[in-house]
């Protein structure tokens, strides 16, 4: 198997709250391989975002460690590339402008910037919004900018924190079909939010499954499908049986 | 234009009525018609525009400029450091009950009649809103995308000139938008108290002649110099807020 690119060893956490302390993480681990699609999947309140705040570096495990491209480091502020549960883009910046932001922090030459912003811009289909305001565009472009952000931070693994969540079926579909596409491309890492048990098993290598508090294991389901995906694949006998147990095990959580 | 026609209309009727009604009062000295001002501006022209309205109007960018900068100054160090914060804010807050322009012929007696008893009734009276609108447009700015900075590996000058500079911009043209005819009333007072010259000066002049017109008729510069001042103010609003539709 390839190297893994991120992994967590024993890690705990919890949010400090007025008097007491949630546990939400009791020594954790799994390992993440390079290139694999992975879905996390879990109920409301059950520590999805919080994972992703842990591998950001926006928060500190309590105890453990957290490895990404096998180095342990304290400060992993800059090191992965996060877009988050809103598109978040900046209303005082043009498409170009939010962009380029990742690419502006770290301190790339502006020529280099331009150049990597309007070669993405145009992969993704945003060619000639390069002056729009956020406001003008559809929710569905607006994500694609926002995951364009993500991809130039540099990263080789990106987080993806319900990104399509507030998108209409229409739109999520293709968006789902051109994430796919963008990724077997580039042949980043990504880990991927989402509520979606169908939207999980028509991306995913893998899925993790959050089911207790604190989380002391993930469960994980391997989807059986091979790539590439198409939509007609999620009707097959094993995939079926497999969404009804993720449903199953997501019941059970909620049941407590 | 056509959104303007109501406000205009109620404009013309509240001038004719005045001039009807000051012509049959018929005090000149009192209640001064409308068109007697305009035919008084008419006559002051060269004098109000050249000696007074140059006077006045230095007293205004003066005092609106050291403001801006004190205010902004002020906010930026109060958002920066909590001691600061927790020093002057209080201060500012109740700084507001003092009535400054009662304070105003304590600065005349200090400053004299020079130009800066003026400015000083200018700036502490424009200092609050500037200041205070900045600061919280300062503090306004998402944690959220805070944290999406932070997670690009931005440092904390990248997160005040890329978030919090750009998030307290809406914030302090409303701030201006509220100083800047504050700055005309405050550079009138100070002239009304210790000047040789300036539109509030020659105001209070002619209220000493009986002469009603006369001090109308600088009145009427000082109004149309608050909205010339506030629309220049909304001019770069709408320059700096483009994306806000
Ligand atoms: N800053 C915080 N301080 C204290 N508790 C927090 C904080 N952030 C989150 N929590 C709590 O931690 C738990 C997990 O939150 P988290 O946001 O990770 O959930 P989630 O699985 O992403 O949920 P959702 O699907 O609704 O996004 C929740 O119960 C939440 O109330
Ligand atoms: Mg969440």
């Amino acid at each position: 198997m390839s190297k893994a690119v991120l992994e967590f060893k024993d890690v705990s956490f919890q949010y400090q709250e007025a008097d007491k302390s949630v546990d939400l993480l009791d020594s954790l681990h799994f390992r993440v391989f390079d290139g694999e699609f992975i879905s996390i999947i879990g109920a409301s309140g059950s520590g999805k975002s919080t994972l992703f705040r842990l591998i950001t570096g926006l928060e500190q495990p309590v105890s453990g460690s957290i490895h990404i491209n096998g180095e342990q480091r304290p400060n992993r502020l800059g090191s992965v590339g996060y877009m988050p549960q809103q598109d978040l883009l900046m209303p005082w910046r043009t498409i170009y402008e939010n962009a380029v932001l990742p690419l502006e922090i770290k301190g790339v030459s502006k020529q280099d910037a331009h150049q990597q912003v309007v070669k993405g811009l145009k992969e993704f289909g945003l060619s000639g919004y390069e002056q729009n305001y956020p406001s003008d565009l559809s929710g569905g472009m607006k994500q694609r900018v926002s995951f364009l952000r993500a991809v130039l931070s540099g990263s080789n693994i990106l987080l993806l924190d319900e990104p399509f969540s507030a998108l209409d079926a229409m739109t999520k579909l293709s968006m789902q079909e051109w994430l796919l596409a963008q990724w077997e491309k580039r042949g980043q890492t990504i880990l991927f939010i989402t509520h979606d048990v169908n939207e999980a098993l028509f991306l995913s290598d893998r899925i993790f499954i959050l089911t207790e508090r604190p989380v002391k294991q993930l469960k994980e389901a391997v989807v059986p499908m091979n790539r590439p995906r198409t939509l007609s694949g999620l009707h097959a006998p094993e995939v079926t049986k497999m969404k009804e147990q993720l449903i199953e095990q997501l019941r059970e959580r909620i049941s407590l | 234009m056509r959104n303007y026609l109501p406000s205009i209309l109620l404009i013309a009727v509240f001038v004719i009525v005045w001039e009807v009604g000051a012509r049959i009062v018929n005090t000149e000295f009192i209640l001064p018609a409308p068109s007697g001002i305009g035919l008084k501006l008419w006559d002051l022209k060269g004098l109000l525009l050249k000696e007074h309205l140059t006077s006045t109007l230095l007293i205004i960018v003066i005092g609106l400029a050291i403001s801006i900068v004190l205010g902004i100054a002020l906010a930026i160090t109060m958002t920066q450091s909590s001691v600061m914060e927790k020093t002057f804010y209080p201060i500012i807050i109740t700084s507001q009950t003092i009535p400054i322009i009662a304070l105003a012929p304590i600065f005349v007696l200090w400053f004299g009649y020079s130009i800066w008893s003026k400015v000083v009734v200018t700036i502490l009276i424009t200092f609050f809103p500037i200041t205070v609108s900045t600061y919280d447009g300062l503090r306004s700015s998402s944690k959220e995308l805070k944290e999406l900075l932070l997670t690009m590996g931005a440092s904390k000058k990248d997160i005040f000139f890329k978030l919090d500079v750009p998030s307290a911009i809406p914030y302090f043209f409303s701030g201006m938008k509220v100083a800047v005819p504050l700055s005309v009333i405050g550079a009138a007072i100070g002239e009304w108290l210790g000047a040789q010259e300036g539109l509030g000066y020659f105001s209070r002049r002619m209220m000493t002649q009986f002469d009603g017109a006369g001090v109308f008729a600088p009145i009427v510069i000082l109004s149309l110099l608050g909205i010339i001042f506030f629309l220049i103010v909304i001019m770069f609003e709408k320059k700096a807020l483009k994306w806000r539709k």
